[in-house]
């Protein structure tokens, strides 16, 4: 058994205070100075043995009452093994519900957006807590700083960060942060991940503001086998995407799978670190340029690498600009590169249709990275007993009610034997 | 009504002077007998009436008889020349006041005052034996103002203490009077009643009258109190823890047995028995008491 607050049991002093005013009654009896005794009887022995009978169970009842009281105030608790687990599976639980652009796409798995699933998860995940937080945010680093700061004040438990996330490339640092103490545990639940990702996609993300594109490469092969398209991103140097791409003219099937692939690997960020983005194509570029359609920050990314894969060497340029919330494209595009035409037309009208949206999923962080993430808790320190939601001291409380309905019960049979019986005195 | 208001017992309690107490309850008190009570064995010539065969011829006036040649018999007023002596009890039970407003003693001390005034007024003489009647203590029967005002003086200091031996009071009280006379005694009879009554008795025998002045309170008459309470005897120190409450009713029913036993002994030995009440006005107590005197009232 332990005290949840042994400090009461020094009520127990007060066990006292009936037996004081017990003697102190005693002792209070109101004196009267009279002419004579010889009228006034004096209580025959067995009614003053009565008396006694009659005030001890009265006092010890007394004692009994505060002594149980002191002890229920003292929360008692015993200890066993349904409580020991339970207080080792206490778990002080926060949430951090990432809410980048990348989780207001719609999710796949279900209605609403991806963000809409993954506060549902955490709410449900904060009811089973012991204590929990929700905290959401679009920048993790200080989601984290936020929540270590709240489990450094939380009761006792087994303490752990669940990070509710798309793993969109970037969102995460490459490790969990050193000002998360060892002990805490972190889990991390990808929302909305597709199944498969494509290990040939040139892939962007966004890290600190900045558009990071990955030295990967992109090979596709025609039906007759001679195309084939090779991207390789210059690596450090954000938002300027270099890419090679060998591609035969006026092969409508080679800009189909072009065009499937630009689609399947869309990218929906847009480069914000960067106000514009210079895309450099093999082909000639043609002389005069005219004013796109306004892309949207999804269309961006998706454009922006079928224009990269449309271009093979040389000539062309793309430049984009931000009007306001709009992001503008400007396409250089040579008359002879029917293809690129094509398939830039093609892609303009892919995202019309709205199914394409849902398509453009995020760059997810390798499972590796992920794996890093993940860490178990260790278990919570003893003293979390002190945090029961209810202790055995209520079991005192009732005995206590149940000792003061025979302390009344007491004093009224005590009374009404006294009016009873002439001469019986009661001292207490 | 400011006579009356006077003798209110609250309103004696605020009083030392005992003249002006006395006075006042004899004032109030003669006023309603027109005459002595008290009859002794000295007269005044009162009336002439015929004799009539039987009349004692020693009262026939023979000189009157040989003027006019007819019997008359002299008829003569009695005279209160009687020597009266007041018995107090001073036990310490008589300083109990309950929630009266005089103590016993007081109270007793307001009677003896008035009956004395009464009776020095007349020319009598009063004794005073306070107490077992010690070193100044007693006054020899005497009268005149000056004999009054050391009676008063001596009832304004008399206080309440210890026991008192009743009987030996009474005896002495009645052995220290030359001839016949009137015996006061003023006690609660809580010191040994059965002797008290008997010496009384003894009085009585000696040819004294003797009056008892049953003086009690109403709370002892009536145990008032109620609860648990620590009694304690104020003579002798005892105390005895009861329910006042409980026990009420058989004290009610021990002290009335006590006082009739009191009274019927005292009557049937010949002694004037009052049962005194502090809350009583004393000019009703004495009237009562005079009243029931043999001459109160007569036809002369």
């Amino acid at each position: 058994m332990i005290w949840l607050q042994a400090a009461a049991l020094a009520g127990l002093v007060a066990v006292a205070v009936p037996i004081l005013a017990h003697l102190v009654a005693r002792r209070a009896t109101r004196r009267l100075v009279f002419p004579t005794l010889r009228f006034i009887e004096a209580p025959p022995p067995s009614a003053r043995a009565r008396h006694l009978l009659s005030d001890w169970p009265l006092l010890v009842t007394r004692m009994a009452i505060v002594a149980l009281a002191s002890i229920a105030l003292a929360q008692p608790l015993l200890v066993s093994q349904r409580r020991v687990d339970a207080a080792l599976a206490r778990e002080a639980r926060v949430t951090l519900v990432d809410t980048s652009a990348s989780m207001l796409r719609p999710a796949r798995s279900g209605p609403g957006r991806v963000l809409d699933a993954a506060r549902a998860r955490a709410a449900a995940d904060a009811h089973g807590a012991f204590r929990s937080l929700t905290i959401e945010t679009a920048d993790m680093r200080e989601g984290l700083r936020r929540a270590e700061r709240w489990l450094s004040t939380a009761p006792p438990a087994r303490q752990v960060i669940a990070i509710l996330t798309d793993a969109q490339r970037g969102t995460l640092p490459a490790q969990i942060p050193d000002t998360v103490p060892p002990h805490v545990g972190v889990t991390i639940e990808a929302f909305d991940a597709r199944g498969t990702t494509s290990a040939l996609a040139p892939r962007m993300s966004r890290v600190d503001g900045r558009v990071i594109v990955e030295a990967r490469s992109l090979s596709i092969v025609d039906g007759d086998g001679v195309g084939v398209i090779t991207a390789s991103p210059s690596a450090g140097a954000p938002c300027v995407l270099q890419v090679q791409v060998s591609v035969a003219d006026n092969d409508p099937a080679l800009a189909g799978a072009l065009r499937d692939a630009a689609i399947a690997e869309g990218v929906p960020c847009a480069p914000e670190g960067s106000p514009s983005l210079t895309v450099a194509v093999s082909q000639a570029a043609a002389a005069a340029a005219s004013p796109a359609a306004p892309f949207d920050a999804t269309m961006l990314g998706l454009v922006t690498r079928m224009h990269a894969l449309l271009s093979p060497s040389d000539a062309a340029l793309v430049a984009w600009s931000r009007q306001g919330d709009a992001l503008i494209a400007h396409a250089t595009v040579s008359p002879l590169d029917d293809a690129a035409a094509r398939i830039v037309a093609a892609a303009f009208a892919a995202y019309e249709a709205p199914d394409i949206s849902r398509e453009a999923d995020p760059r997810r962080e390798l499972p590796v990275t992920l794996a890093a993430w993940d860490r178990a808790a260790s278990a919570p320190p003893d003293e979390s007993f002190r945090y029961e939601p209810s202790s055995d001291g209520r079991w005192g409380w009732v005995a206590v009610l149940a000792l003061l309905a025979f302390e009344w019960w007491l004093r009224r049979h005590d009374r009404l034997r006294g009016s009873e019986a002439p001469g019986v005195t009661r001292a207490a | 009504m400011p006579d009356a208001l006077l003798v209110e017992p609250a309103l004696l309690a605020g009083i030392s002077d005992l003249d002006l107490i006395a006075r006042r309850v004899v004032d109030g008190l003669v006023s309603g007998l027109h005459r002595s009570p008290f009859h002794g064995f000295s007269a005044e010539f009162h009336q002439y009436r015929h004799y009539r065969p039987g009349d004692d011829v020693k009262h026939v006036d023979w000189k009157l008889f040989a003027r006019t040649d007819r019997l008359y018999t002299k008829q003569f007023q009695e005279t209160t020349n009687l020597p009266a002596s007041f018995v107090i009890d001073t036990s310490a039970s008589m300083g109990f006041a309950g929630s009266g407003p005089l103590t016993k003693l007081r109270y007793a001390v307001v009677l003896a005052a008035a009956l004395s005034h009464l009776l020095a007024r007349q020319g009598d003489q009063v004794a005073l034996l306070l107490g077992d009647g010690g070193a100044g203590r007693y006054l020899a029967p005497r009268g005149g103002r000056v004999h009054q005002r050391a009676i008063l003086h001596a009832l304004a200091a008399a206080e309440a203490a210890g026991p008192w031996p009743a009987a030996a009071a009474v005896r002495a009280a009645a052995l220290r009077m030359a001839r016949r006379g009137l015996v006061f005694v003023f006690t609660d009879l809580y010191d040994d009643e059965a002797s008290t009554l008997a010496e009384l008795r003894h009085a009585v025998s000696m040819g004294h009258d003797v009056a008892l002045f049953h003086v009690l309170t109403r709370d002892e008459v009536t145990l008032t109190a109620a609860g648990v309470h620590e009694f304690e005897d104020v003579e002798t120190g005892a105390t005895r823890e009861v329910d006042a409450t409980a026990m009420a009713g058989p004290y009610t029913a021990r002290v009335r047995a006590f006082l009739d036993e009191a009274r019927t002994t005292a009557q049937a030995g010949g002694i004037d028995y009052s049962l005194v009440d502090t809350r009583m006005l004393p000019q009703d107590v004495l009237r009562r008491f005079l009243v029931r005197q043999p001459g109160v009232g007569r036809t002369p």
